[in-house]
């Protein structure tokens, strides 16, 4: 624990990480990283999703511990075992999942720990009241007593930001703290952390959307594959100079062998396609035998498209014609029964029934006919196991004790079972194995040699460029450009991904 | 070699293997203290008295896999139970009678699941207040005096004190129940989306289950099921008693949950649940042949369930381990 009292006039920078490395068993993801900022500075913190921000970000939070290199504050070597560590030398962090109670009142999250109390007795007038003092000195308009349940994102944000400074945070990281921010509220967050800056607090700023970083930061941090690929000043570069570093010179894929698909053939048509402050007008087609990726940054809304065509969320208005036939699609029953499938983002819970057996899983969409024909469904399944080549025990092996590739791959046999021609996936190799990808992107390929309509949704930018015919990328619930086979590049789609000009 | 004895042993066993546990112990336990349990009749006895729990534990087994609970199982026993007596009083022809109060124990049922699907209140919530709401009506019913109703009548002889081919009527209704309900949840469609939907409520409806309708069935079952119970114990006593739920909620719920299925849905089965009413009733009468008072028998009742369940959680020891390093 160092004593932070003294002036730093030194040549030391106030905080700075030093060669720092990580494995996730025996796989790294961070490749001796160098990071430094000083207090009354604002670094920008960029890379791709999967990059290794998030890991970099944790190991200086405390949360997770690197297997080599150093953290030193004002030249001193710390040690961070817990986030409590990291609190005490005064570093906060503000995650995208906030950490906030949500039925206690402003108060008692901003002052949670450091309650006064006199002989057990809250003096909750007067919480209240330094509360809104405290507030008020970062230009926060907030009833002290207001429950943060009640709270917008934006209120809940600017309170956890709060938070951290009340406990002295000298070193504030905040983790993509605009990607679910409107415009307005942007602008307000935005200024509180110029102010932090005058302040004397040091920022580590990670965010999507480059143009923030330019009003904002001093330095810049690029990485990409867990390896630190550029920094400096942010005056030294441009937005396509940045996008240019975070997608790096890729190495380039062995090309894909995809299925003609036919034109003529309309799968899936979506008009108009609304649900206020998600999706925004959105249009395109998928045809019979085609991939098509989204495209998209966190929070672009690549998820909410593919559940309103699912039926799983509502939507406000456009049309979803199917076959060329407009679909009442309100309910998942309905999208299963039109034909229409989906992959879940998070398969844990909302793809799988962990707790059931793999059989009971392949035939829980759709059985044929009221009645279960135990032996014909098992010769079904050991064809699927063998199809698919899934790893397991046992057909009655219960689901969660699959690993990540296996699991999809249930997931997969599931749809199958069911007769659907569309396919929705959403970010279907997400924590899976290289091996298990490859394998999955041939199962995708041989659905759409069956005449299968596709869509894929992933984060994996080489993922998209490799398996897609045509790629669309989103931007703050729209369709911010359409991208062909031939033009895309990570660079044309990481240029629309964060608001670039179309 | 743990390995070895997975294969060895089939899943089936390997589920129940706590309950199949209890019950030979109990079986040689009994041998030993009360010889007299093994006598024919006092079997039979044991049987018609654990059939009435019996019948509403299929009902609950159906609920609990969906990953919900009914409080008000009790109080459509006693709401039922009074409307046959005072339906028979006022001459209804019997046959016409039963299906009445077995609608109106679906129709309970019902009210249940559209609270819980439709409204989206708390299972725990919505049957809590159907079972207040019932033992309310049951007592206004009956003026709060039980319902006699004497008659002699065949159906009700053979539903209640009579015997099928020898065996117990009720015993008879509970085997029925278990074997139908034991076909439906392993051999229709509709059994296998009640354990999706325990599994996880949320991946069957996207992947297509008719989620809210499988509900509401599921709610009906489990007001059918506590009518007929209903049936039964008026036929017994030939009384309509407005307070005849008595533990019934609690004792199938334990019967349920002693039989392996768990309490937050998905995995469990009717054979487990045939099982726990057994075993509970088999504790009950060892306890009475041996004289101890219905006080203790409770006691033993309640330590029966937590023994039960803690062999069925897996990794108990390292969840002890936990706990003790998260005090």
């Amino acid at each position: 624990m160092q004593n932070t009292a003294q002036d730093e006039s030194g040549v030391a920078p106030f905080l700075e990480m030093r060669n720092i490395s990580k494995s996730y068993s025996g796989v790294k993801v961070l490749h001796g990283v160098n990071l430094s900022v000083n207090t009354g500075e604002i670094l920008a913190l960029v890379g791709e999703n999967g990059a290794g921000k998030s890991t970099l970000i944790k190991t200086l939070a405390g949360a997770i511990t690197p297997n080599e290199g150093e953290i030193l504050i004002k030249g001193n070597k710390v040690g961070f075992q817990t986030p409590l560590d990291a609190e005490k030398s005064g570093i906060a962090t503000v995650y995208q999942e906030l950490n906030l109670f949500p039925y206690l009142t402003v108060t008692e999250n901003l002052f949670f720990g450091t309650f006064h109390n006199r002989r057990g007795v809250i003096p909750w007038k007067k919480l209240h009241s330094e509360a809104q003092e405290f507030l008020g000195t970062l230009g926060l308009h907030l009833r002290a007593e207001r429950l943060v349940a009640t709270l917008s994102i934006a209120e809940k944000q600017m309170l956890e930001i709060a938070k951290a400074l009340h406990v002295e945070a000298r070193v504030l990281i905040l983790d993509e703290p605009t990607a679910v921010l409107g415009g307005h509220d942007v602008d307000r967050l935005l200024q509180i952390v110029k102010q932090l800056k005058e302040r004397g607090v040091a920022v580590i700023f990670i965010s999507h959307r480059l143009n923030e970083i330019f009003g904002l930061a001093d330095n810049y941090l690029v990485l990409k594959d867990g390896h630190q690929v550029a920094s400096g000043k942010i005056s030294d570069t441009n937005h396509d100079d940045l996008v240019a570093k975070m997608v790096g010179r890729h190495i380039s894929h062995a090309p894909e062998t995809l299925v003609r698909h036919d034109k003529r053939h309309e799968m899936l048509r979506v008009q108009g396609l609304t649900r206020k402050g998600v999706l925004e007008d959105i249009n395109f087609s998928l045809f019979q035998g085609e991939v098509l990726g989204i495209a998209g940054l966190r929070g672009a809304g690549r998820t909410e498209l593919v559940r309103a065509i699912f039926g799983a969320d509502p939507r406000d208005s456009g049309k979803v014609l199917i076959k060329g036939r407009e679909s009442q699609v309100n309910a998942p029953r309905k999208a299963v029964e039109t034909g229409i499938g989906l992959v879940p983002e998070d398969r844990g819970s909302q793809g799988l029934f962990k707790n059931l057996s793999c059989l009971q899983n392949i035939f829980m969409a759709k059985p044929k006919g009221p009645w279960i024909d135990h032996r014909s469904e098992r010769r079904k399944a050991e064809s699927y196991v063998e199809s698919l080549q899934i790893k397991l025990p046992s057909l009655n092996t219960l689901v969660g004790r699959l690993s990540g590739g296996n699991q999809q791959k249930i997931v997969l046999a599931k749809w199958l079972e069911s007769g659907i021609d569309i396919l929705l996936l959403d970010e279907p190799t997400r924590g899976i194995d290289v091996g298990s990808k490859a394998q999955i992107y041939g199962v995708v390929r041989d659905l759409c040699k069956k005449g299968m309509g596709v869509i894929l949704i992933s984060s994996e930018l080489p993922e998209i460029l490799e398996n897609s015919h045509r790629i669309l990328v989103m931007y703050k619930g729209r369709i911010a450009g359409e991208l062909n086979r031939e033009d895309a590049t990570e660079e044309a789609i990481m240029k629309y991904a964060v608001g670039g000009e179309s | 070699m743990k390995v070895k004895l997975d294969k060895l042993v089939p899943q089936a066993l390997r589920d129940y293997q706590v309950t199949i546990v209890l019950f030979i112990c109990l079986f040689i336990l009994t041998a030993f203290l009360a010889p007299v349990f093994f006598n024919l009749q006092n079997i039979l006895n044991v049987a018609r008295q654990a059939s009435v729990t019996g019948v509403v534990a299929v009902g609950m087994t159906f609920v609990i896999l969906t990953g919900g609970i009914d409080l008000s199982v009790g109080a459509i026993l006693a709401v039922v139970g009074v409307c046959f007596a005072m339906m028979i009083k006022q001459s209804v022809p019997i046959p016409l009678a039963m299906i009445i109060a077995m609608l109106i124990g679906m129709f309970i049922g019902l009210c249940n699941g559209i609270g819980i699907t439709f409204f989206g209140i708390q299972a725990f919530i919505m049957t809590l207040a159907t079972m207040a709401i019932g033992e309310g009506v049951a007592l206004l019913l009956s003026n709060g005096t039980p319902v006699s109703c004497m008659v002699d009548s065949p159906i009700l002889d053979v539903i209640g004190n009579g015997n099928v081919a020898g065996t117990p009527g009720p015993l008879v209704i509970f085997a029925a129940s278990a074997v139908i309900s034991g076909i439906v949840l392993r051999y229709l469609a509709f059994g296998r989306f009640v354990y999706g939907i325990g599994g996880s409520l949320e991946a069957a409806r996207l992947s297509g289950v008719k989620t809210t309708r499988i509900l509401l069935i599921v709610y009906a079952i489990s007001g059918l099921c506590a009518a007929i119970a209903g049936l039964i114990t008026t036929a017994r006593l030939f009384v309509g008693h407005p307070t005849a739920g008595g533990f019934i909620m609690l004792d199938s719920i334990a019967a349920v949950v002693i039989g392996g299925t768990s309490l937050m849905g998905g995995r469990g089965s009717i054979a487990g649940t045939v099982a726990g009413v057994l075993l509970l009733a088999m504790v009950a009468n060892l306890l009475n042949l041996l004289g101890v008072s219905p006080f203790h028998q409770e006691i033993v009742k309640g330590v029966i369930i937590i023994v039960a369940v803690l062999f069925t959680a897996p990794g108990l020891k390292q969840r002890i381990l936990q706990q003790w390093a998260d005090l």
